[in-house]
This record gives C-alpha cells, structure tokens and sequence, in this order.
C-alpha cells in the first residue's frame, strides 16, 4: 500500500525502541537495566541496529490468528536477526507453539520462548545489552587455571569427583604420572573402588578409534 | 542357514540337574514367554545360560541384549568347555563393521549384542529380523519406554511375532517401586506372564531350609570412636536433609519422605538426582551442592567400617583439601557440612584413631615418625575377630581333619581394596609385642605422612598460591622458616592433641591442615633418607611370604585359605570351585547368604560352617536387614500386582499405531479420503547413530518414519538436503552451552545446511519452563542460561529454534518440518562435514575423547587430527615436546599442553621459579 516509512533514528543509540502499540504491555515495567524510548518502528522493539523482536502471548493468539501473520509479513525480511518472543501463558499450548514454530522456521525468524513477563524483558534488555558482546562466553575456554581444567578433564569419567581429582593429583603429581599409574596403585587409594578404577584405566587407554582396521593401517 | 527354529522345542534341563528348582525356574520359562522375577543368590544366571547352551548352535539365531561385558564374560564362564569353545555364542561390539556382522548373524548360535548397534542392524536391514529364533533380554528392570531396549523389542516384535522372547531380572526392588511398574516393563517387553520366584517361594523355602548349613554369627561392637564418628556422620546427614527440605520448597521434588533411614540407602543420592534431573538447570547451586554432599556422608558411612583408621583419615582430609577455598573457581561451592559441629567431631575423632599430637613424644619403635607424634593405630574390630575365628578354625582342623583331605577356608568381603588388606592382615605374623595389625597400619602411616608432606605444594599448586599465601600469611612462603617439631602456630600447640581440628573455629580449619602439612613437608624433607628406608623395609618384608596365593599351585596345601570380594551371580560358581568347608563372610551380604544356601543344597552331603560377622548396632547391620526386608516386601507387592495386572495384548497394538499415523499422513494430502498405495513413500530421517540412546528415533518409528541410523558428523537428526536438527536436553543445552560445544555444533550446521534447528526438548513429565518469574534475577547476568542464547543467537541469526514440551511434540514439528521437503539422502549427509582423510565408518570412543577435549592446546579444529594420530590419553601423556609440536603445529599450544601434562604438583613451583 503505502511507501515505506521512513526509518527511525534513536535518539540514543544504547536505547531499545519501543513500537508505542506495546504501551500497556505488562512486560515493560520489568524492563529495567536497559532505556528504552518509544518511537515508529515496524517491529514491536528493536533490541539493536540489525535485530527486532515481535511480541506475541499465546492467549492473544488463540483470541486474534491472523495477527502475527500480518505482523510477520510486514517485517519481511529487514533485519538480521527477527526474533519471535512467545509468551506461554496458557497450559495447552502444544497445537500453538506447533503452529508458530511453522512460522518462525518458514518466515526465517527465530524462536523464543518464555513463561513469564519478567522473562521476556529480560530476554528484551539481554538483547539490547549484549548487541556488540562477542559471543565468548558460550565458546569453547582457551584458559583456565590447572585445577579446573585437570578436574574438567577428569571428570570426564563417570564418578569421579572434585575430591577424588585431588587424592589422584595429590598421589602421583602429574597428569601423566596418573596416567601412567596402575590399576592396583590407584585401587589403593582412598575413595576408589572397582568400577572407578576401571573406568579411568580404560578412560587413558581405550583407543580413540574405534575400528581396529584403521588403526592397524594407520599404524602401518 | 539356521531353520529359525529350536532345535527342540522342550528343552532339556540336564545340566541343571544340581537343584531341584532351578530346574523348575527353567522349565516353567522354556515353556511360556515371560518375565522371570528371581530373588538375589538363587542362580539367575545359571537360568540364563542354560538357554545359552541350547541355542549355541548354527540352526538357531538368538540375540541377547542389556548385558554389560562383564556380564557377558561372566556368562561365558558358567558355560560347560564345549559350548565356551564353540564359536556359536560371541559378543558383537562397535568394533565389527556392517559386513562382518551380517557374516556373523549369518553363521547363526547366541549373540550378545549392544542395544545400539541392534536397533542400526535391524533399522538397515543388515539383521535378518523376521528369521531371529528369540530374544534375551538381561536386566530387564533397567527398561524404560525410552530405553533403547524397549526400542529394539518393539521393533523385533513388530517384524518377528513368531520368535521368542525371555525376559530376566534379579532386582525385584526396582519392580515394586512407582506406579504399576511391572505392568509398564510387560508392556514394553510385549509378555502377558511373570514368573515369580521368592526366597519365600514355598518351593525354594523347602527345599534350601532341608539343607541348611552350620551358622556362627558374631556380633562385634564397634569401637567408641567408631560409634562417635557414625553418630556424627548421621547427624551431619540429618543437617543436609533439613537443609535440602528447607530449600527446596519451590522445586517439585518429594522432599517428605526423606528421612536418615533413607539416606542410608545405596540409592538415596541417585533417586534424589533422578528426580532433581529434569529440573536440574532451575536447581538453586546450594541444594547442588548438598545432594552431593549426601553422597559423599553415604560413602563416609560405608568407609567407617570398610576402611582402617588410616585410609579413612586420609578419605577426610582429602575431601578438607577438595574444599579448600580457591581462586580459580568461580563457581565452586563449599560443602556446609563441612562446617558443622558433628562434622568436627568426625574430624578430631577419626584422627585419633590414626596418631595423638604429644608435645615431645619421640616413638620407641618408630624413629622416623616426626617428634611429638604418637600413633595410635586403632584396629578395625573385625580384624581380631577374624584372627580368632581362624585360630578356632586351625584348632579344629589340626584335632578332626576333613575325610577328603582338603580344608578351604573362604572369607569373603566387600570389595577388592579390603580384600588386599586382610591378605595382609593375615600374612603378618602374631607376636607377643604387637597384634596383627600394627605393621599394616604402621606402613599405611608413613604412607599418610609422606602423601601429607607432598600436600604443602600440591595445594600451592592446585589451588593457586595467592589464596595459601593469603590464608596461612603468618606462617611465611616456603615453609623454610619452619624449623621442625615447632608448629608455629601458638594456640594449637597450646591445645595440642586430638582437639586440633575440634577447637578450631570453623574458618581455621584449612590453615591448621595447610600448617600441619608444611610441619610434616619439612621434617620428612629433612629425614627423606631415613624415611625411605623405614617404608622400603616394611615392603620387602611383606614380600617375603605371601601364602595366600597357593591355590593355583600344583600340590594344594591342606589348609587353604582364599579372600574374595563378593561378585554377585559368580559366587556361586566360586563355591562350586573352591568347595570350602569353612566360610567367613566378613562383610554381611544377603546374596552371598543365598549362594551358601543354594550351594549347601546341591552338595547335601557336604559339611559347612558358616561364620557370619557383623558390627552390632551398625549402619552395616541396619542397611543388611532392611535389604532383605525390601526384597520380600518387594515380592509381596509384586505377588498382589501379577494378580490385579491388565495385561497387554501382544503386537497388535503398535502395528494399529503404526497403520493410523501412515493414514492420518496420507489423508490430508490426498482429499476425498484416497486409497492408501504402496506408492506413497513413507517419509524418511537420517539419525546419527549415537541418538539412538534416546528415545526420539523410538517413537519417530512408531509413527511411522523411517529411521536410517548412521553415523553422521555434523548435526543430529538429517530431515531433508536442507534441514538439519541438532537435540539438546536441557541439562545437555545447558552444559553444551558452557562447554562451547553448542557454539562449534551451531557453526557447523550453519555452514552446511540452509535450515540448522536447534531443538530445545523438555521433559515430558516435568513443566515445561526454562525459568519462572521467580528465577529470574533482577539484573543481566552472563551466567544465566537466558543470556547465553541471547549470545547464541545473536551469533548465528539464521539458526532455527524449536521448543518442543515432548518428544510427542518433537515428532509432530518434525512432520511439519518435513512437509514440502524432499527426503534426505543417508550418504550426502554422512560426508558432510568431514574432512577427506578420515573415514566415514569410523566411530571415536566417546569418554577418551571428551578427556582428550578437556585439555589444554586442543581445540575443535585439531582433536580429530590428534585422535587419528595418536591412540590413546595414554600415547599422548608418553609424547615429548617435539612430538606434540609435530602433533598441533602450534608451537604456543603443544607447549601448553605439554606443561600440563607433566606439571608435578607434588614439586614447589614457586620455589623453583
């Protein structure tokens, strides 16, 4: 119908922008370690230069189905990141989320849900803060000190514990002294029984491979 | 070719011929398909390989699941030569490719097989399901309808109605428990009958109390220190369950029912976990930390009586040192019992069974022992009773000798680790001076002490030097200050004795262990000489004689006497062997008393004595005699469930679920109701192999999906060229999301498929709720699994998310999903993501691996590269600092992870920096 509107210019850029229609949504008033200001988007907020978030409570989608297809059609494909917050607020909300999951995947947004107003505005304001954090806190540690990555590596194995990490570290020193120890000098020790011991010897000894005919031919 | 019959359809019991009601167990379950329910002890799998030995033949194929390996060697062992000989009855692991398999299953006889890898042979067709003559399902208390078990048994009962099925179970307990539990496994294992079989089974009852053997129960007292520490440790205990009780009013666990008596129990902690689990990510760190807790005080309760005086000292200050405060973590808790009173208690008292603090007390017998330390070296009470039973014994071998010549006396224990030591015990010698005990547990000492002196710099080293420095800030850096026999702090020396830790408020307890260590580093430093040649001594000495091992020699002495552990089934074929005219069961064990029992009543001629120790008015007593009241309660309720049971009508169901799920497809495609024809295609997933733990594949089947299994790198479920699904549970998205693994599977599957889904699937029977408004904190914060996939996705905006309440729901998203896609291909997807070195068949052990990515200088992008090189954690813990350069390229990272691997914590860093 009519030519786009103009784009929105924050006033700030550290603000979330705030579609006025979610005035009296009850989740604003938890939104509270990030400004936000209202102003004419298409999204319901927009949490960054390239991401939104449209707002949707089940409830209200039972009342009005048509709404966030409209809503989802008029944002097409404008931002990088479009996120659908769900609000589950109804118990039988399978058939519902079946049907937005649909949406989300075929519209390409992403879905997320959330079982509270507080929640969402915390996924809200999460949005907004975290818009220029690097994602390394959910990548892999590249340093840590030695007792954490010894107990992260021993622990590995089933039943070993922080305590059990200490006896062992305390007993041979090394990790490769542990590594080497026998099953008899490890039995020994306090706090290990059979299983225990079984386990971490076959923990430092099992092959990585577990096809004997490419590790012969690797060999050869 | 096997006829995909048996060879006889009433099989013979001959081999059982020993005791009468086995061979009415065997009869009773050759004739019907059933679950057998037997009591501990009464020979379940001799049950179970006497159907191995008739069907180890080519003419039939048998397949035997839910075995662990042991069970399976165990198996092996009961059969007669013959059949161990024949190659009709092996075991088939992940080590076998597709082809030699399908060789295998051709060759027919008794296959024992992981449930894993039998639901990818019968899913590829590779097993020829409809010719298999029966299935064994072991441990059938362990099947779950989202076992991969009960995966495997519906599929073989919907492709196979004519082969048998034979479901085995000595765990009663685990029927009884929950709601209709029996009727739900017979369910699942598709049987209409359980067969019963009690102790009190008037059959058994009969005709094992027509034999009984010659029983002497001794009932020893335990010490008072003993007593104290139990009582201290109930105590301690009842402390975390008020506190689990008080903190966990807003998470839905049954709190109410949690009492001492309880916690006693082996599975107190692991019920408690389970029913925590799905909720595990909304579990405040506190209730973490003190279901832990409950399990460490469970150990400390077995160990007080199983363990001496030393080792059990050692066990506690271990656990001081696991909770020492430290730098590094930011996430470590303390334990709060630790901080109890009771819990001092156990401290101070289990250290004066070991050694006194005496200012100026020099040993007479031990001069390497530093000054102003006088052991004590409580015995375990049950080792003099045991000396006295085997004097006893001798007394009566040497007056009425046994007609056969032969007197094997069995003492049987707990575990390995006691086993070893009353070797010990008994190989050393009485003398007027000392009893039995005393150069055992004066080696264990000097044990304890050099371990204690290498303590000062393991916890410099371990838990960072800046938190020892800060804590133990008087005492100076190097412990050089130190001059030895001087603890250098004041007011313990004043108070000295068995009241160090007691008296110690509760924040100094880890400077008076750090002191003491330092104390003991420096005198041990200081007489290393000395010191080595007192415990060297002792070693050779004990090598000298060791006539406890005899029993595989050529001439077997008169007298012999053998120590065992106890191994559940297997004891009685040890008894079989060993044929001992003395038992000692050292450790109460209720189904070592029926392998006596049951022994006693094959042999009737034979003469036995059975001596029986206890501690009176013990944990071990109590946990003894409620484990047997369990058992037959247990039964009672499982008597009274078989009668009122509704039971399951065979196969038919599923096939019903089955044809409905095809149609409800087919009709709303094709309008008017059209016909159902073989031309529609019945969708198809691509399942990576190491899902089919989980129960998703299983009910995916059910609704009529067809699951291809195979092992594929990159994602989780394949639905179509473009989609791809990677599963995650919460207690998984929550760990794979600190781990980082979540990040490098989320790349991955970004950059091969146009359609990556994650899939966030929770519990069915638990709320379906990440946080509640409760939960939700009032500022940001990093830790919070909200702000983690904020991060995620953030990340990678093109990944999808799918929240499913239910596996249910998962299925239904997944026709959704695949709606309008075409059908996945197995081969594209099993190439994706792999690079063009490794193999595609190749599959990786799971736990070395996930150690392997633990360490430091191993990334994502090179562990695979390590795992082709190198064979195991052991070869690269071997490898130089040229190898690991050769091995990671970068240089920064191979010395990283070769200064952790040979970082000796025991060694001063500091100093030598």
């Amino acid at each position: 119908d009519a030519a786009p509107a103009p784009p929105f210019v924050p006033r700030n850029r550290s603000t979330i922008v705030v579609n006025p229609s979610q005035r009296g949504n009850p989740l604003l008033q938890h939104i509270r370690n990030v400004p936000y200001e209202f102003g004419q988007i298409e999204p319901d907020y927009m949490v960054g230069l390239t991401s939104c978030v449209v707002f949707l409570s089940i409830r209200y989608h039972r009342l009005h189905p048509e709404y966030i297809y409209s809503r989802i059609a008029a944002i097409g494909k404008s931002f990088v990141l479009r996120v659908l917050l769900v609000l589950v607020d109804v118990d039988t909300h399978q058939q519902a989320i079946r049907e937005l999951t649909r949406v989300a995947v075929t519209s390409e947004f992403t879905l997320i849900c959330c079982w509270s107003n507080e929640e969402a505005a915390r996924y809200i304001e999460t949005y907004k803060a975290y818009e220029n954090k690097p994602p390394d806190a959910i990548r892999e540690r590249v340093d840590n000190d030695y007792l954490s990555k010894l107990s992260d590596c021993l622990t590995q194995v089933r039943s070993v514990n922080k305590t059990d990490v200490v006896t062992l570290s305390s007993t041979f020193g090394s990790f490769q002294s542990i590594v080497e120890a026998s099953a008899d000098e490890i039995g020994l020790l306090p706090g290990f029984g059979e299983q225990k011991v079984k386990r971490l010897i076959e923990a430092f000894h099992q092959p990585f491979v577990v096809d004997p005919h490419k590790r012969k031919r690797r060999r050869a | 070719l096997y006829s995909g019959r048996p060879m006889s359809q009433t099989p013979d019991a001959a081999h059982l011929s020993d005791y009468i009601n086995r061979r009415e167990i065997f009869a009773e379950l050759a004739a019907e398909d059933a679950l057998l329910i037997m009591a501990r002890g009464l020979g379940l799998r001799s049950i179970m390989s006497a159907f191995i030995q008739i069907y180890c033949q080519a003419q039939s194929l048998v397949l035997l699941v839910n075995t662990s390996s042991d069970e399976e060697t165990a198996l092996r062992d009961t059969l007669p030569f013959e059949a161990r000989q024949s190659s009709h009855f092996k075991s088939i692991t992940s080590e076998l490719n597709a082809s030699e398999r399908a060789e295998i299953y051709r060759c027919g006889g008794v296959l024992a097989i992981t449930s894993r890898i039998l639901l990818a042979d019968i899913l590829n067709d590779v097993l020829p399901t409809h010719l298999v003559t029966g299935l064994l399902v072991a441990n059938a208390h362990r099947i779950t309808a989202t076992s991969s078990e009960a995966f495997v048994i519906r599929l073989y009962r919907t492709r196979n109605s004519d082969g048998f099925l034979k479901a085995f179970s000595d765990n009663p307990e685990a029927f009884a428990g929950g709601f209709s539990t029996l009727e739900k496994t017979m369910k699942l294992l598709y049987l209409r009958k359980v067969n019963l079989w009690p102790r009190f089974h008037v059959m058994v009852s009969e005709s094992l109390e027509a034999h009984a053997a010659d029983v002497i129960e001794i009932r020893q007292p335990m010490t008072k220190s003993m007593k104290a520490i139990q009582a201290a440790i109930i105590d301690c205990i009842d402390a975390c369950l008020q506190e689990i009780r008080r903190s966990s009013s807003a998470i839905e666990i049954d709190v109410e029912d949690f009492t001492v008596e309880q916690a006693m129990f082996k599975s107190f902690d692991v019920t408690i976990r389970r029913q925590l689990d799905p909720i595990w990510h909304r579990v405040s760190h506190k209730t973490k930390q003190l279901v832990s807790d409950l399990g460490t005080l469970r150990k400390l309760l077995a160990y007080l009586v199983s363990y001496d005086c030393v080792t059990f000292n050692n066990f506690l200050e271990a656990i001081v040192a696991s909770n020492a405060p430290s730098s590094g973590h930011s996430f470590h808790q303390h334990s709060p019992w630790l901080f109890t009173d009771p819990a001092d208690k156990i401290f101070s008292t289990a250290r004066a069974r070991v050694f006194l603090k005496q200012a100026d007390y020099v040993d007479p017998d031990d001069p390497s022992l530093p000054p102003g330390m006088r052991p004590i070296l409580e015995e375990q009470p049950k080792w003099s009773v045991l000396s006295d039973i085997m004097d006893e014994i001798e007394m009566e071998c040497y007056h009425e000798p046994h007609p056969e010549g032969q007197d094997a006396i069995l003492i049987m224990v707990e575990d390995q680790r006691t086993c070893n030591q009353l070797k010990m015990y008994l190989a050393s010698n009485k003398s007027s001076s000392s009893s039995r005990g005393k150069p055992l547990l004066r080696e264990l000492l000097h044990g304890y002490l050099r371990w204690k002196s290498d303590m000062k710099h393991v916890r410099q080293n371990l838990m960072g030097s800046k938190t020892t420095n800060h804590v133990t800030a008087p005492v100076s850096q190097g412990g050089q200050s130190l001059t030895r026999g001087q603890p250098p702090n004041k007011r313990r020396r004043v108070r000295g004795g068995a009241t160090v830790v007691a008296s110690a408020a509760s924040t100094s307890l880890k400077p008076a262990f750090d002191q003491e260590a330092e104390a003991m580093a420096s005198f041990i430093e200081s007489h290393r000489e000395d010191f080595m040649q007192a415990t060297g001594d002792f070693a050779e000495k004990e090598d000298d004689d060791d006539p406890l091992s005899p029993h595989f020699g050529l001439i077997e002495p008169s007298t012999l006497v053998i120590v065992r552990p106890y191994h559940g089934e297997e004891d009685a074929q040890l008894l079989d062997h060993i044929k001992p005219r003395f038992i000692i069961m050292y450790d109460p064990n209720p189904s070592f008393v029926r392998s006596v029992e049951v022994y006693k009543a094959c042999h009737p001629g034979k003469q036995i004595r059975v001596y029986f120790t206890v501690y009176d008015n013990s944990v071990e007593e109590q946990l003894y005699l409620s484990a047997l009241r369990r058992e037959k309660d247990s039964f009672s309720k499982l008597i009274r469930d078989k009668s009122i049971m509704v039971l399951p009508i065979g196969d038919i169901q599923s096939k019903q679920v089955r044809d409905q799920s095809l149609l409800r497809n087919i009709h709303t495609r094709i309008a008017g109701g059209g016909k159902l024809t073989n031309e529609v295609k019945v969708p198809q997933i691509v399942v990576d192999i190491r899902e089919l733990r989980s129960s998703l594949p299983s009910i995916l089947d059910a609704q009529g999906f067809t699951v291809i299994p195979c092992t594929i790198t990159v994602g989780d479920y394949v639905l179509s060229p473009n989609v791809c699904v990677e599963r995650k549970s919460i207690s998984d998205l929550i760990s794979s999301l600190s781990s980082g693994r979540l990040y490098t599977q989320a790349e991955a599957m970004t950059a091969h498929y146009s359609q990556s889904v994650l899939l966030i699937e929770f519990d069915e029977d638990k709320s379906f709720a990440l946080q509640t408004a409760s939960e939700v904190r009032p500022d940001i914060s990093i830790t919070d699994i909200s702000s983690k996939l904020v991060l995620l996705t953030l990340a990678f905006p093109t990944l999808r998310v799918i929240w499913s309440s239910s596996v249910h729901a998962t299925v239904e998203i997944f026709e959704d999903l695949k709606r309008s896609e075409d059908e996945p291909d197995m081969v594209a997807a099993q190439a994706i993501g792999v690079d063009q070195q490794q193999g595609i068949d190749s599959d990786f052990n799971l736990v070395p691996q996930d150690m392997l990515r633990c360490l430091p200088g191993i990334t994502s992008k090179n562990y695979r590269q390590v795992m082709r090189k190198v064979g195991s954690i052991g070869e690269l813990a071997e490898m130089d600092l040229e190898g690991l350069r050769g091995l990671l390229v970068d240089a920064g990272a191979a010395e990283s992870l070769y200064e952790f691997l040979h970082r000796d914590t025991r060694l001063d860093l500091v100093k030598r920096k």
